[in-house]
């Protein structure tokens, strides 16, 4: 699998780690909820067959970390972003 | 002073051929002034403005690498920058850089690196058992930078223009820790084609 860095250009997976879902981490930075959603957005993962958005670390290269859009089935990457340049 | 205090090459106690010929070929860049700048949050524009008055040049923005003057400055990161000066001195980053300061986060790094310049007909291909980025010559052009992994060692390396004899000629900065390993993945890399090392490099 290849990850095309928006600074550094397509790029190998072992240059890589991943975190995992960006979404729940938007929420767990969001202030405006409850402990039982705030206990929900720290434990339970969604672990989707298709289409994943998550965080990956380019971590021997640039040290960004990128938003990624993955199918989890195919490997497919639809989009990549700066996760500074996300998007709320 | 003793003599174990004296100043010598990283690479002084490193067997310095390889194989027969010379496919490629090693220069130790030695006493460059290197420091590391990251724009502050808000600063960018007005950091832009400042280096391009006092060094001539405008900051890259993407992994490309800009000289002038004896100063280079390549692209690492989003908004962050390797500066290295050729014949700097010790006042280069405490000096001519430190008017940045006010615009960006200053760290010298000059003993914390290692460079070498590698050069010859078989550079890519030695480097490309090394490193898992492209180094065709359309795709790594003289001026590009990449930050990659070789042998688990993280390196920056760029490419200079081709030397007069039209070969390539590309420049690896590692951690100074890491210097002997990375020259020893290199040198065995290049035994096939020859290699040798050569001390120092000016310009």
């Amino acid at each position: 699998m290849r990850i095309n860095c928006p600074f550094c250009g397509e790029r190998d997976l072992s240059e890589f780690s991943y975190l995992g879902d960006a979404d729940s981490a938007k929420a767990i930075a969001s202030a405006a909820q409850s402990e039982r959603e705030q206990i929900d957005a720290v434990y339970l993962r969604a672990n989707p067959a298709g289409v994943h958005r998550e965080l990956w670390y380019h971590a021997f290269g640039c040290g960004s970390w990128l938003n990624v859009t993955r199918d989890t089935r195919t490997h497919e990457i639809f989009a990549v972003q700066l996760s500074r340049e996300r998007t709320p | 002073m003793s003599d174990e205090c004296a100043a010598r090459s990283i690479f002084a106690a490193v067997p310095h051929t390889a194989g027969t010929g010379r496919g490629v070929i090693a220069i130790e860049r030695d006493g460059l002034a290197i420091a590391h700048l990251a724009a502050r949050a808000t600063q960018l524009a007005q950091l832009t403005e400042r280096f391009r008055e006092h060094f001539g040049m405008v900051l890259p923005d993407g992994a490309r690498r800009v000289a002038a003057h004896g100063v280079a400055v390549a692209g690492i990161a989003p908004q962050r920058w390797l500066l290295i000066g050729e014949d700097a001195g010790e006042e280069f980053v405490s000096g001519r850089l430190a008017l940045l300061e006010h615009y960006a986060a200053l760290v010298e790094l000059s003993d914390a690196y290692a460079v070498l310049r590698l050069r010859g007909a078989q550079v890519r291909a030695s480097l490309a058992k090394l490193v898992p980025i492209d180094l065709h010559d359309t795709r790594f052009r003289p001026g590009d930078v990449a930050q990659t992994v070789l042998e688990h060692m993280p390196v920056t390396l760029w490419r200079l223009e081709d030397a007069p004899t039209g070969e390539p000629m590309i420049e690896l900065a590692v951690g100074r820790s890491f210097a002997v390993s990375l020259y020893e993945a290199l040198r065995e890399s290049a035994t096939e084609f020859g290699f040798c090392f050569e001390p120092t490099a000016k310009g």
